[in-house]
């Protein structure tokens, strides 16, 4: 066990590696100037004093050198300055983080719930309607783009009834409805996407299981319907959803980058955006790396969690 | 077709017909006309005012200002030596009065005594010295240094004197100076945590990109602010931001699509704008390349531009075309309405096209910004249907903003056969600023114009003559050569709109599209 832990934790490193590697050349290969866009591309900027900036900033250096510099920064626990303002990537992160993980958050309770509710309901009411509405529901879920919820449920809520605040954040330190009422949007559209996928696979996993003999056997013996479903198939179908549950996890900070923009959430992923469109190299490199350190890491975790729930596929166990 | 389907589309016609005809005044009726400033009458004390824009502040150096979206923010967290008044004429701000030799080149400012930063430190003269020296210096890329590099020294004579020697006379440096902003330069490693100035506001927070918070300072030295404190919000997006205003989420929405702006001010929502914009749609030539190094190339181009159907389209008629093709607007007491106008001619356009080498078949492109400015796109394909109609092809790009500004910025950088769609802010004539953009050595023109030398004398003049016939003449021989050489083609004047609900008051938008709410308040 602590062999493959070590062996994952290498090659999750080496991973890490080539997305420093392979974000930081994207970047440079991009048109436009952060020097320029720093200065705001106005009329009236001396050449001399953007040359000046770019020496600043360390962008006259080659491109292996600059990435040297950055890299090493890391290890130092740097990850660089923002070209804009004077704040530190740690600080903007640190900024940053806490919105991005509260939506995180009740965008995955919402999509587990949804997810689990959604899966099951067809399973246990034998009528085609709940599964055509489901599948037509995952269907949608996993083609719209995030956006398009988004703007649908502002439309409705906010727009036309008015019941609920179309963006902004308001800290759940500073007042607890306020937050909860900016936060019900983004969380739902949130939870909408991310529940799909998982809604798919869980269903298969559910119609798998439901065929096995163990299945069969309770329900000869007179068991209800609801009563199989949910103690023989549910958690026997959990097992094969949790890869699922994992790769959204893992995703679903990026996930979230689209749904912060449309509700101006201020959270990693408008940082992000914003960020590319004034091409604020620091502070990509840093967040990027960020989230895919958390995808790696969540990943790695959701491996070790099916040797938890099921001891016949402990690592260590099946080796010897 | 029937007879009655003969009927119906001849009343269909007529009443289109007369639609299009009651909309073609100028001013229909339903179109909420902008003004200058808020509504007028008491001011109750107190209120957060929420200010919405879709453009985020990036960071808070006041003399390394970064985007227009950062404007506004000049007036409320510092203070400059002068400030602007609405009729773009400059007013005491940390100096009291000044005085000026004969000559225009030693300038004396009286300052303020008992000023304090945010931060509690004495502001003084050789504070102002420290923030003119820090303009001045190469290396920082403050945009203000254009206006004010004549400055020759800075001296702080005593802590409430502050004398400026100039390398050559300015006669017009009370208004240059209004936009060096006085900050802590001791304590810029802190600026977007502080802001310090001296500014009615201070800074509360700040959340590059999303929210800046500002709250009274009741330690300014001027009068006090009517509010308790400002709250700064970016929108994603004017479809969101629109919807906040009309749900009454956000008190005043800055730099709204013109086409929305009348739909906005509704519900008596005002719609505000400059008295005299003084920014200008424009399109950007590199006139040191093909095919633009050519004037008649440029000269064609200019009569190619149907002003006024691109200002009526993509300015829903919030804007003045400007077919005399040079940065004065038409209120100003500069313009020089005697200098040829370029009225929409494409006959002679396309003569001037074949004299220059562009052809039947030739292809240039236009180069705008993706999502943002829509308007640049639409008066990109007016442009695009009627150069169709003499056989050239234009070809619009859209990109996002970053992409589009290096293909042209800063100034020295090659882009033949190129339009870049643009939208410049400048500072109304007497001041030399917008003329003496193009000048041949100091102008930073990323048109890459060589300036005849008539052009560079004009702008000596005006930058170095008092008020009188001399310099008159100055401003009309720049015009006039602008006119004929055409190195930027200007298609209209317009400044920024904003919409503000019906019970703010003590607003005012200056001429390149600053709004001001230093004064802001709600209604009593």
């Amino acid at each position: 066990m602590a062999g493959y832990l070590l062996r994952r934790l290498a090659v999750s490193a080496l991973m890490l590696l080539g997305v420093s590697v392979l974000i930081f050349v994207v970047l440079r290969l991009l048109p436009g100037d952060p020097t320029v866009a720093r200065v705001g591309a106005a009329q009236n900027i001396d050449p001399a004093a953007l040359a000046a900036l770019r020496e600043e900033l360390g962008l006259n250096d080659p491109i292996p050198v600059q990435y040297w510099v950055w890299i090493t920064g890391i290890f130092g626990g740097e990850l660089g300055r923002s070209y804009f303002s004077q704040f530190d990537v740690t600080v903007l992160i640190g900024q940053r983080l806490g919105p991005t993980l509260e939506l995180s958050a009740a965008g995955l309770v919402l999509a587990v719930l949804l997810a689990v509710v959604l899966a099951v309901l067809p399973t246990v009411v034998r009528s085609r309607w709940p599964g055509r509405l489901v599948g037509a529901y995952t269907v949608a879920g996993m083609a719209a783009p995030p956006f398009v919820f988004g703007i649908v449920l502002l439309a409705i809520f906010s727009v036309k009834l008015g019941v609920l605040p179309q963006q902004g954040y308001v800290p759940l330190t500073e007042d607890p409805a306020g937050n909860l009422r900016t936060l019900v949007l983004p969380a739902l559209t949130l939870g909408i996407c991310l529940s799909a996928p998982l809604i798919r696979h869980l269903r298969a996993a559910l119609s798998e299981v439901e065929s096995t003999a163990h299945v069969r056997t309770a329900t000869g013996k007179g068991i209800g319907r609801r009563a199989v479903v949910l103690r023989h198939v549910l958690p026997n179908a959990m097992l094969p959803a949790l890869t699922s549950l994992g790769v959204t996890v893992g995703g679903v900070l990026s996930g979230a980058v689209v749904v912060e923009y449309v509700f101006g959430w201020p959270g990693l992923g408008s940082l992000i955006v914003d960020s590319v469109f004034k091409r604020d190299y620091a502070v990509i490199q840093g967040t990027v790396l960020l989230l895919a350190a958390a995808f790696v890491v969540v990943n790695l975790a959701v491996d070790l969690l099916y040797g938890v729930l099921d001891p016949r596929l402990r690592v260590g166990r099946v080796r010897r | 077709m029937g007879r009655a389907q003969n009927w119906g589309a001849a009343a269909l016609a007529l009443l289109l017909l007369t639609s299009a005809c009651s909309n073609a005044g100028e001013g229909a009726p339903d179109q909420p006309q902008p003004t200058a400033d808020s509504g007028k009458g008491p001011i109750a004390p107190g209120g957060t005012l929420v200010y919405g824009q879709i453009a985020g502040v990036s960071q808070l150096d006041p003399n390394t200002i970064a985007s227009g979206a950062q404007t506004q923010l000049q007036t409320l967290l510092w203070s400059g030596l002068t400030t602007w008044t609405p009729e773009n004429t400059a007013k005491p701000d940390l100096a009291e009065s000044w005085q000026f030799t004969p000559d225009y080149r030693t300038w004396t400012f009286k300052l303020r005594p008992g000023v304090k930063y945010h931060n509690g430190k004495a502001f003084t003269a050789a504070e102002a010295k420290k923030n003119f020296d820090r303009v001045l210096d190469p290396a920082v890329p403050a945009q203000v240094a254009a206006k004010i590099d004549m400055i020759d020294a800075v001296t702080a004579v005593d802590d409430t004197t502050l004398v400026l020697t100039l390398d050559s006379p300015n006669p017009e440096l009370p208004v240059d100076v209004i936009d060096v902003r006085m900050t802590d330069v001791d304590d810029l490693a802190n600026i977007d945590r502080s802001a310090n100035g001296t500014g009615p506001y201070k800074l509360k927070s700040f959340v590059p990109d999303q929210t800046v918070e500002l709250v009274r300072h009741d330690g300014y030295w001027g009068p006090r602010p009517n509010l308790d404190a400002i709250r700064i919000v970016r929108y994603a997006d004017a479809t969101a931001a629109n919807a906040a205003l009309r749900a009454g989420q956000v008190h005043v929405l800055w730099s709204v699509a013109p086409d929305s702006a009348a739909g906005l001010a509704t519900d008596g929502r005002q719609l505000l704008t400059a008295a005299e914009p003084a920014g200008f749609v424009v399109w950007e030539l590199d006139t040191s390349a093909a095919p633009f190094n050519n004037p008649k190339a440029r000269e064609a181009l200019s009569y190619a531009a149907n002003r006024t159907e691109m200002m009526a389209a993509a300015y829903a008629g919030y804007g003045v075309p400007t077919p005399r093709n040079a940065p004065v607007n038409p209120k100003n007491r500069f313009y020089d309405p005697t200098v040829p106008s370029h009225g929409f001619d494409l006959e002679r356009a396309k003569r001037l096209f074949a004299e220059a080498g562009i052809t039947e078949g030739a292809t240039l492109t236009f180069w705008a910004v993706a999502g943002n400015y829509q308007e640049w796109t639409t008066i990109g394909q007016i442009l695009q249907q009627d150069l169709a109609k003499i056989g050239i092809t234009l070809e619009i790009q859209t990109n996002e903003v970053s992409t589009w500004s290096a293909k042209f910025y800063p100034k020295g950088k090659s882009y033949p056969n190129l339009l870049a769609a643009n939208y410049l802010s400048f500072t109304p004539p007497p001041d030399s600023y917008p003329l003496a953009w193009f000048e041949g050595t100091k102008g930073t023109c990323e048109c890459n114009w060589a300036a005849p030398a008539e052009y560079n004398d004009a702008i000596a003049t005006i930058e170095s003559a008092g008020e009188g016939p001399e310099r008159d003449a100055a401003f009309k021989t720049a015009q006039r050569v602008l006119n004929r050489e055409n190195p930027v083609i200007f298609i209209g004047s317009t400044a920024f709109l904003s919409v503000a609900q019906p019970e703010l008051r003590g607003l005012w938008v200056q001429a390149e599209g600053t709004l001001h709410l230093e004064e802001a308040g709600f209604a009593a």
